[in-house]
């Protein structure tokens, strides 16, 4: 569904990302992984146009979609929830949603897709008034999960969505991405948390200093010798 | 009603315009150095219409207001690609290259013997339509205020719909909104024009109150004024531009013991507002808590 091919992407002297290749087939959930500063939000943000890339191909089913603006990207089915739990803060839940909806539906597609996702997410139905502002981490990020949702996306690019949410915030998170794994969503995820990124992808890609360096199945990743060193660590002998 | 009073109430609601002009930019987010470059082209352009075409008063607001809108839109198409401050410095050059055209635009023509149109910076003089129609003051000053009413009346309704909340989706995080499938540039544009149209009424209500412009008028000055009464009065609802005009024109401009040390006290107010509310008098905190209030007494 998603082919990224030979993905350069530079700020000014730095360059972020070296020929990044990646495959995402159609109802995959493909984990990348890689330490701070790898390239993983840049790889993200180069498919969804918010950053320009200076070389490389970007395809979904067949169609090109490097140079594109970004609200043209989100017309082709692909959509962002961007890392750090963006949501307007001045605009109430409900805005936050119908807006999000409003770029890719008719109005009375709007109201359906809104009550799919409110059932999704029944807490935030509770809260359709409330400011941005007035929610907390966890729930910032339902909303911004949501609000991608609400699209209905044919490719949802998950940024970092469990970065700096309490442990049980965090597992709600987790059980709600393997939740739409099962209805069909297709995924790119984007995690520092390896060990449940993987758990919960079909296959990952390791990132490091803007080239991949590993990629396979997502179960024998867990296992592989680099990641347990670099990212998992432990030590061999006890994950034999 | 004294001329005095008269005078003044007419004054702030033609400035109430442009100030609303430089609030719709705020709300997107943009800060612009140079919507008196709108006042001045609808001036201009409405004042020809009048006293020079012979167009009936309102068919020339109209087309003065639509000329600067057309030039807000015009201006947009580059500029808005710029971002922050480039944006800003970019509408104040925009704005000092309009004055300085109209420092040599000359466009006359013969009406009764007299050589009647822009002059350069000589002005332009005799936009004597409300005199020769026997409108009064106090006449004038209600044709203001009801077009300032009817103005309020698109912003409350844009502040309510979903336009709005795209304006403001934009105003907080322009990236953000680019990834909720948003066409951020187009959607500045448009507020740009909106805002160009709102200045321009300001603009021809004048040109046809005081029967003279001349390029001086519109400097960068005016600009900054505009651009502060929404700081001072408040960014939370339209109501916060108009209270930063009353303060400054109807109470600093124009009493008299207080007018020469204006500028003193109108730098000092912003000073301080800034530090102490820095989204201005009436920011969302305070709408919000009177809505509210408003509410819970209807309920």
């Amino acid at each position: 569904m998603l082919e990224v091919r030979d993905l350069d992407v530079s700020y000014g002297r730095i360059r972020a990302l070296r020929g990044v290749s990646l495959d995402v087939a159609e109802g995959e959930i493909v984990a990348l992984i890689g330490a701070n500063g790898a390239g993983k939000s840049s790889t993200m943000n180069a498919i969804s146009g918010v950053v320009r890339a200076a070389a490389g191909e970007v395809r979904l089913d067949g169609r090109d979609l490097l140079g594109l603006p970004a609200h043209r990207i989100v017309g082709r089915g692909v959509v962002q929830v961007p890392e750090g739990r963006l949501i307007f803060a001045g605009l109430t839940v409900e805005e936050n949603l119908r807006l999000a909806a409003a770029a890719a539906h008719d109005r009375r597609v709007e109201a359906e897709e809104l009550e799919r996702v409110l059932d999704l997410f029944p807490m935030l139905r509770h809260r359709l008034k409330d400011r941005g502002s007035n929610l907390s981490g966890g729930q910032a990020q339902m909303l911004a999960l949501a609000r991608g949702l609400i699209a209905a996306p044919k490719l949802l690019l998950l940024d970092e969505p469990s970065l700096g949410l309490a442990p049980v915030a965090a597992r709600e998170v987790f059980g709600l991405i393997a939740k739409l794994r099962d209805s069909g969503v297709t995924i790119l995820l984007v995690e520092q948390n390896v060990r449940q990124a993987l758990a919960v992808a079909d296959r990952g890609y390791v990132l490091e200093g803007g080239r991949i360096v590993l990629d396979g199945d997502a179960k024998e990743l867990l296992g592989h010798d680099l990641l347990v060193k670099s990212y998992l660590g432990i030590r061999r002998e006890e994950v034999a | 009603m004294d001329d005095h009073l008269v005078g003044v109430l007419s004054n702030i609601g033609m400035i109430s315009f442009i100030a609303l002009s430089a609030y719709l930019l705020l709300i997107v987010g943009e800060i612009s150095f140079g919507q008196q470059a709108f006042f001045a082209i609808s001036a201009y352009a409405s004042g020809i219409a009048t006293a020079m075409w012979g167009w009936d008063f309102w068919p020339g607001l109209a087309w003065g207001a639509a000329v600067a809108a057309a030039a807000a839109v015009l201006v947009g198409i580059p500029t808005l690609r710029i971002r922050g401050l480039y944006f800003s410095i970019a509408t104040l050059a925009f704005a000092e290259m309009v004055r300085l055209v109209f420092e040599v635009f000359k466009y006359q023509v013969e009406i009764d013997g007299e050589m009647v149109g822009p002059d350069g910076s000589d002005g332009f003089r005799d936009i004597r339509y409300i005199f020769e129609n026997d409108i009064t003051a106090v006449e004038y000053m209600l044709m203001i205020y009801g077009l300032l009413a009817a103005v309020l009346c698109a912003f409350f309704l844009l502040e309510r719909s979903r336009l709005g909340s795209i304006f403001r989706m934009i105003g907080q995080d322009p990236v953000l909104a680019q990834m909720q499938g948003i066409d951020v540039t187009a959607y500045k544009i448009l507020a740009l024009g909106m805002a160009g149209l709102v200045a321009g009424i300001g603009g021809g209500l004048y040109a046809h109150l005081t029967t003279f412009v001349e390029p001086k008028i519109f400097n960068v000055m005016l600009g900054v004024h505009s651009l502060a009464y929404g700081l001072i009065g408040g960014l939370g609802t339209a109501f916060g531009p108009l209270i930063g005009v009353a303060i400054d024109i109807g109470f600093l401009e124009s009493i008299r013991a207080i007018s020469g040390y204006r500028m003193i006290a109108f730098g000092g107010l912003v000073a301080v507002l800034l530090i102490f509310r820095p989204r201005g008098l009436l920011d969302e905190a305070a709408v919000n808590w009177i809505r509210l209030r408003l509410r819970r007494r209807h309920a």
